[in-house]
């Protein structure tokens, strides 16, 4: 007898949109109906499913905390497949989702968060392909003609500056300038997606960006335990969960191929040695088809190590965001240390989480990716895809360009 | 007076979105629709009691389809509304690649 209770890593939601009457459909007449929908957001499956009101009942009507045998075995099973129940039974797919709620449990995800993450991966999304480009060449920059149909579509958009519709005061403060290298490294600090193939990196370069950007440089022990760390970075409780991937592409004395950064030992550990063609292939797709990425010398996936994040903040709302927060700082200094070092670096949300996940043999729940980083020499001539900057000067600048239509009050 | 017929309708939006755009454009599925209505509407989450099936059973002319189609649109599959849909749109503003629709996840590095 199969045994089944529900897993609590689920969300139930109703929706309604307009649909064909189908009993008048199949006889010649076309009549709008709105359809009612209920769905599960199914944090096993990473994705909705459309969910009966059968279903729906078997599912409310069964035990998150006690395995219960399933009256109606077939129905259990296909709510089980669909990431609502767990089952006992003895199947590799439903294996594979009990697995997942079992390691969501004992890392300590919390619901909501959980939620967000795993319903927000992407698997195999290539920007080409969605353009109705060519996968196998560059990603093209929009056409003109594209931009404006896009704002023909959506209207202008809201305003690029924020004020106070009606202050109780407004004062003006002193435009000062501040001279020195990290002023300048802060001024000269951009996006780069043009990088130079024919001149690789020195180790040099490899090991300053590493060993300032995601090294440690301080720790407090607890209890006899390294457990507070410092890097250039600040991270939320001094863990610093997370950790960088290097794809190296082209580094002097270095292999291409997929590798570790031990921050311990400030040491690189081969995961996957590469053709030069595979890592940058590999690049491009972990970053959803965004060529000029692929192009860098390295690639930095930084992953959260969730069990770390989550001992201290078990089930917590806030932790998620904090993990966020912690990599966001690591990729402003990686660019302010790039800057400094005359190299180009970027950042990159629009990422195959899921696939990295595969290729780095990690699991998503004990540790996942957030976000994809990189670096190398800049080439001398910028992407189409970069923006030409003009000099912003405050009150002159947006005194100037206020769009039609629109009051700066 | 509503038809005597039972209809059970289990579809996301962009199954329901795919299902209207093929029966206004996909001459073989309405064939196939046609011929074989209960396994096809089957296949979309669609249960229809054998009993209530028409005799013969006819669809509406794809211009009909179409207005319908026109008419609600975007209201069956909003731009950004739904945490459901598929990408269909892919569109970029200078450096910046964006996704629309079920992804809107902005490379947001400028």
């Amino acid at each position: 007898m199969t045994r089944v209770r529900r897993s609590r890593y689920v969300c139930f939601f109703c929706d309604d949109f307009p649909f064909l009457d189908v009993g008048l459909l199949l006889r010649g007449t076309v009549e709008p109906v709105t359809v009612r929908q209920l769905y599960v957001l199914s944090i096993l499956r990473g994705e909705a499913v459309p969910l009966s009101a059968d279903e729906f009942d078997l599912a409310t009507s069964t035990p998150s905390d006690d395995w219960v045998e399933a009256v109606d075995e077939e129905a259990a099973r296909r709510l089980a497949r669909k990431g609502v129940l767990l089952s006992d039974e003895n199947d590799s797919e439903l294996d594979t989702l009990r697995a997942r709620h079992e390691s969501l449990e004992r890392v300590g995800w919390n619901l909501e968060a959980a939620l967000y993450y795993f319903l927000s991966r992407w698997r195999g999304i290539d920007m080409r392909r969605l353009a109705g480009q060519d996968e196998a060449s560059d990603l093209l920059p929009p056409t003109d003609e594209a931009v404006r149909a896009l704002v023909d579509h959506l209207g202008p958009p809201p305003s690029a500056f924020s004020s106070v519709a009606a202050p109780l005061a407004v004062r003006e403060l002193p435009l000062v300038e501040r001279k020195g290298e990290l002023y300048d490294v802060l001024l000269r600090r951009r996006t780069t997606r043009s990088f130079d193939r024919a001149a690789p990196l020195a180790q040099w370069e490899l090991a300053v960006v590493l060993r300032y950007v995601f090294g440690y440089h301080g720790y407090v022990p607890l209890l006899g335990h390294v457990t507070t760390l410092k890097r250039t970075s600040p991270s939320a409780g001094g863990f610093h969960p997370i950790e960088a991937y290097p794809l190296i592409m082209a580094v002097d004395e270095f292999d291409p191929g997929l590798y570790h950064y031990n921050a311990a030992e400030h040491a690189l550990e081969l995961l996957a040695p590469l053709e030069v063609d595979e890592a940058r292939a590999a690049a491009t797709a972990f970053v959803c088809g965004q060529t000029y990425f692929g192009d860098a010398h390295v690639l930095l996936v930084l992953t959260a190590r969730f069990d770390r994040a989550f001992w201290k903040y078990r089930n917590h709302r806030k932790a998620l965001t904090a993990l966020v927060m912690d990599a966001a700082h690591l990729s402003q200094t990686l660019y302010l240390v790039a800057t400094e070092l005359g190299l180009g670096a970027f950042v990159t949300a629009a990422i195959n989480n899921a696939d990295i996940e595969e290729r780095l043999g990690i699991d998503g729940y004990r540790e996942g990716v957030l976000a994809v980083c990189g670096f190398g020499r800049p080439a001398a001539e910028p992407s189409p895809f970069d923006p030409e900057f003009l000099p912003f000067v405050p009150r002159e600048t947006a005194r100037d360009d206020v769009p039609p239509g629109t009051t700066h009050e | 007076m509503p038809l005597p017929y039972e209809v059970t309708v289990n579809i996301t939006r962009e199954r329901a979105h795919d299902l209207i755009i093929r029966l206004a454009e996909d001459r073989a599925l309405r064939q196939q629709f046609e011929a074989n209505t209960q396994a096809m509407l089957s296949e979309y989450g669609i249960d229809v009691s054998p009993g209530t099936l028409p005799e013969h059973v006819i669809l509406p002319d794809p211009d009909a389809i179409r207005d319908f189609l026109d008419m609600a649109e975007t209201r069956i599959l909003p731009e950004t509304a739904s945490p459901l849909g598929f990408l269909a749109l892919f569109i970029t503003i200078g450096a910046m690649p964006l996704l629309a629709r079920d992804h809107p996840v902005v490379d947001d590095s400028g």
